[in-house]
């Protein structure tokens, strides 16, 4: 998890602490550095003034050779207890006295070192010239012990870590409070946006935390879901009247097409002629086919489009009552998936299922025993595909799709172009048609 | 056998003089050596008047009453040494009323002249009276040197010292036997 993908309240948690981690363990190595800096100075001060006053003090011993009194001396060193040992030396390097009096001679080097201080590991040297006026009568060697530094340096270490502890945890506690003025006003309007994509509820607000940047942020918000709201219902509104009005016009047309069927109905009745009863016939079937896809349509919770399985289970079953093979009824296999259906395409493909299965039903039937019609749908992911037909006597041999001159040949070529279907008719145990309709 | 142990003795005899004598003149020698090497160290640690010299690059006089016993110590010891402007300069004194310019006198055991000859010819001048005869210090003279203990120790007579103005730094009385009166 990187930290672009932290929280708010994680992010400035991180800020702050971070930083005044970072601030706390500088100013930490900073202090110590100081310290360090400063003891090692302190007693490089302290050890030279007073080996410079012993020295001073050794002369007249040096001079006139009385180590007695250079002991005494020396001696006076031990007020300093970080003062291990002094050695003094004649101008000749010779040892001439040296402190404490049980210093071994491992602890005395042999000559003195250049003159001046000198840290060596845990200690400080200093080799202080022992001058009277312009003469030198030897040098004092004096070793101090780090020990106390070190000691020092380490309880303060201790107290620093201590105050870097309870600092850091102030800046904890702090900010674990701090950063609710800003983390807490995000994630409401977080949330609250969240919210309104998933449950499309306008009517939330979220309560402003104060005049800033985050305040006028959560005002716009508000202002946002108000405007939202005011438009949403307006659309609401203005869709339901158009379902409204669309739902009527479906009827209407229905109405419409129902009055056309009467109307051929009534003048069939005026006819004697066979062939013009034919032709009424197959005109009302068309409509009706026509009219269904309305009747469908108004009915439907979606007025645009119409589930095809619906819609053949209906047709087929108005078609086989229209014409009706007395003892011999027909079968009906519809084998198909919800197939929604806009209205541009079911008003082609009604027709043209009407008219396949009408010519199934005129024609197939004169020698079958037991008639079937069938609508099944062929599993494919980019095409509808259908098999529509009967298990009849199949279309007279020679006759082709494209060429034919039957009408209800020529519209089902036609209907197919419409929809832009790959149609192909298999004339094996029956007549079935293959639409291939693109979605 | 006895002649054996006679010659033996003898012989044991003539190398413990041998020896002695070694052994005298080396530590006549050392303790002669460190008695130039203190007079010269005399000179940081006492000041002398401005009176005391009749110019600003006038000598500083060091100087020997009766028979010298350094040899050639004191002459090296204080070879192209000064004290401020001063050369420090030699002097074997044989008439009492030169010591006058002197500025350190060493009075040696072996001098045909008493302390206080010396002292009374100096009287009042600035001149720092050595010497090493037994209490030299408490008859009058300015430091007096005793052998105590195989070690030289100083012995330092303060009323002297302020009769013939001369101030001694406490470094100095610091490390001698200091004696207030005579």
């Amino acid at each position: 998890m990187s930290f672009r993908d932290f929280s708010i309240r994680m992010k400035l948690m991180f800020i702050v602490l971070s930083t005044s981690g970072i601030v706390l363990l500088l100013t930490s190595v900073a202090f110590l550095s100081y310290e360090w800096y400063t003891f090692r100075h302190g007693l490089q001060e302290n050890i030279t003034t007073l080996a410079k006053v012993a020295a001073d003090n050794s002369t007249a011993a040096l001079a006139f050779q009385t180590p007695s009194d250079a002991r005494e001396v020396l001696n006076a060193l031990k007020a300093e207890k970080a003062i291990t040992s002094a050695v003094l030396y004649d101008v000749n390097h010779k040892v001439f006295a040296f402190y404490p009096e049980n210093l071994t001679g491992d602890h005395i080097p042999v000559i003195p070192g250049p003159d001046g201080a000198v840290f060596t590991k845990g200690n400080l040297i200093v080799n202080q010239p022992v001058v009277q006026g312009t003469e030198r009568y030897g040098t004092l060697y004096v070793q101090a012990s780090l020990r106390g530094i070190y000691a020092s340096i380490w309880n303060f270490a201790k107290i620093v870590t201590l105050i870097f502890l309870v600092s850091f945890f102030a800046a904890f506690v702090l900010s674990t409070i701090l950063q609710k003025a800003i983390s807490v006003p995000l994630s409401s309007l977080a949330s609250a946006a969240k919210s309104v994509s998933e449950n499309r509820d306008y009517s939330l607000r979220v309560q402003k935390s104060g005049t800033d940047e985050l305040g006028s942020l959560t005002e716009s918000f508000n202002q946002m879901l108000a405007r939202i709201q005011e438009t949403d219902a307006g659309l609401r509104r203005a869709i339901g009247e158009k379902d409204v009005l669309i739902q009527e016009v479906h009827h209407r047309v229905k109405n419409n097409l129902q009055v056309i069927l009467s109307l051929f109905d009534m003048q069939a009745r005026q006819v004697n002629s066979e062939e013009a009863i034919v032709v009424f016939q197959d005109c009302k079937s068309r409509i009706r086919s026509m009219s269904l896809v309305h009747e469908l349509l108004y009915g439907a919770s979606d007025l645009s489009k119409i589930d095809f399985r619906e819609y053949a289970q209906k047709l087929t079953s108005d078609l086989t009552n229209s014409y009706n093979h007395g003892s011999n009824p027909v079968q009906i296999d519809i084998d198909l998936n919800k197939v929604e259906l806009d209205i541009s395409k079911a008003v082609p493909l009604g027709l043209l299922t009407n008219e396949i299965l009408t010519n199934s039903l005129k024609h197939a039937f004169t020698k079958t025993e037991s008639p079937r019609i069938f609508v099944k749908q062929i599993p494919s992911s980019s095409n509808l595909v259908l098999l529509i037909g009967d298990n009849g006597s199949g279309l007279p041999a020679g006759t082709e799709l494209g060429t034919a001159k039957s009408f209800g040949l020529r519209i089902i070529s036609l209907l197919s172009e419409q929809l832009h279907s790959k149609t192909s008719v298999i004339n094996d145990q029956g007549t079935v048609y293959k639409l291939e309709i693109p979605l | 056998m006895a002649l054996l142990n006679r010659r033996n003795l003898l012989l044991s005899l003539i190398i413990a003089l041998i020896m002695s004598v070694f052994s005298t003149a080396f530590s006549q020698t050392s303790e002669y050596e460190l008695k130039a090497v203190f007079l010269y160290n005399f000179t940081h640690f006492v000041t002398w008047p401005e009176s005391a010299y009749s110019s600003p690059d006038s000598p500083f006089q060091l100087c020997v009453i009766g028979e010298d016993p350094f040899g050639h110590f004191l002459d090296e010891t204080v070879t192209s040494e000064r004290v401020g402007e001063h050369p420090i300069v030699v002097r074997r004194i044989l008439d009492l009323e030169n010591s006058r310019a002197c500025h350190i006198v060493f009075l040696s055991e072996k001098s045909p002249f008493s302390e206080e000859q010396v002292l009374a010819v100096v009287r009042d001048h600035p001149v720092l009276v050595t010497g090493e005869t037994a209490e030299f210090a408490e008859k009058g003279g300015t430091i007096g040197f005793h052998v105590q203990d195989r070690k030289i120790r100083l012995q330092v007579n303060l009323r002297a010292a302020r009769q013939a103005n001369l101030s001694i730094s406490s470094k100095l009385l610091k490390v001698s036997d200091v004696i207030e009166e005579n």
